[in-house]
């Protein structure tokens, strides 16, 4: 068998006569073009722009009053939005400051007790002796109720005025 | 690919005959054949051509220059074209060698060309495959498209079109094996 492609190569052979090429070019020819349709485009373009301009717009609604109750600010964004409660960053605040207040209370108690015992070593055996692990064991055997602590208080608080 | 393509469809879009006409003689032959191939007798498929280029003539605004020659367009038009054609006469594609006979090809200005019997055969069986396996043998062997031109005017990616040819290759070859076992 001849190459198969080969033989339908020849098919190119075939063509229109060149009497109905002219007619028919000459009948096209004669009807009039189609306008260019930007017009459909144009439209499309500006619903697709008129549409998420909408939705946009409905969804800064939804967020910011309070038009669908079921729908508002936190429910759409509640960790970012959160931050926006005046009542709830008021509290905040408060609590922060109570921490704060509690946090340096037991600072200035604990910092007393040490300076005491510090100051103690220190009038000791000199300032050598400041090692904080020692301190914290000297520490718990001290008794800050006696009446030798309280002298020294009042005189650390003389020293010191 | 017709030379300065793009500066004619340019022209033919401000609706230049001459530059339209150069177009229209540059791809009609192409475009009739597969036109051809895909219906039953010269007169529908000249008739069906006329359409196809009256149709790129009155939209050839809305067309959009790409790198592909203008006749992977005409190819989709052509194709819509043709399918309408059996959606309104609901006919039934015809196998029958008759479709093409020696009057036919005598007016398609082949006298002097050496029309072999196998060449009859091979149009005859090349209606016997699947209408997207005509499309890429008429393309790729008759128009010698390439397949990325093929695949633009099918829609189709350039691996399927290469898939679809080697099929369409071996069933035309089963065909004219079996259609020589008969003779």
């Amino acid at each position: 068998m001849k190459n198969i492609e080969e033989i339908i190569k020849q098919l190119k052979k075939i063509g229109p006569s060149e009497g109905y090429k002219a007619e028919s070019l000459r009948l096209i020819l004669s009807a009039p073009q189609n306008p260019e349709s930007r017009l459909s485009l144009n439209v499309f373009e500006l619903f697709k722009f008129a549409a998420a301009l909408g939705l946009t717009g409905m969804l800064i609604m939804i967020s910011t009053t309070d038009m669908f109750p079921g729908l508002n600010a936190r429910l759409l964004s509640p960790v970012l939005l959160s931050n926006l409660d005046e009542q709830k960053i008021q509290n905040e605040a408060n609590q922060v400051d109570i921490k704060i207040t509690v946090a340096e209370a037991k600072y200035y108690n604990d910092s007393v007790r040490k300076v005491a015992v510090a100051l103690d070593e220190t009038a000791k055996n000199g300032p050598g002796h400041l090692n904080s692990s020692i301190l914290e064991k000297e520490l718990q055997g001290l008794d800050f109720n006696s009446q030798n602590s309280e002298d020294i208080n009042e005189l650390l608080n003389k020293l010191t005025m | 690919m017709l030379e300065n393509e793009k500066q004619h469809i340019r022209e033919a879009q401000k609706g230049n005959e001459e530059s339209f006409g150069l177009i229209y003689r540059h791809y009609v032959p192409q475009i009739y054949r597969f036109t051809l191939f895909k219906v039953s007798g010269r007169q529908t498929a000249e008739d069906l051509t006329h359409e196809i280029f009256l149709s790129a003539w009155q939209n050839i605004k809305k067309y959009k220059q790409r790198e592909f020659p203008i006749s992977s367009w005409l190819y989709q038009i052509a194709r819509n074209k043709i399918i309408d054609h059996y959606r309104t006469a609901k006919k039934n594609i015809s196998i029958d060698t008759e479709d093409f006979n020696e009057e036919d090809i005598g007016f398609y200005e082949q006298k002097n060309l050496d029309i072999t019997l196998n060449v009859e055969k091979i149009k005859s069986l090349i209606k016997l495959l699947k209408p997207e396996y005509q499309d890429v043998v008429i393309m790729r062997y008759i128009e010698d498209m390439n397949h990325k031109e093929i695949s633009d005017a099918l829609n189709k990616s350039e691996g399927a079109v290469r898939l679809i040819q080697h099929r369409a290759i071996n069933n035309l070859k089963e065909l004219y094996e079996k259609h020589r076992g008969n003779n």
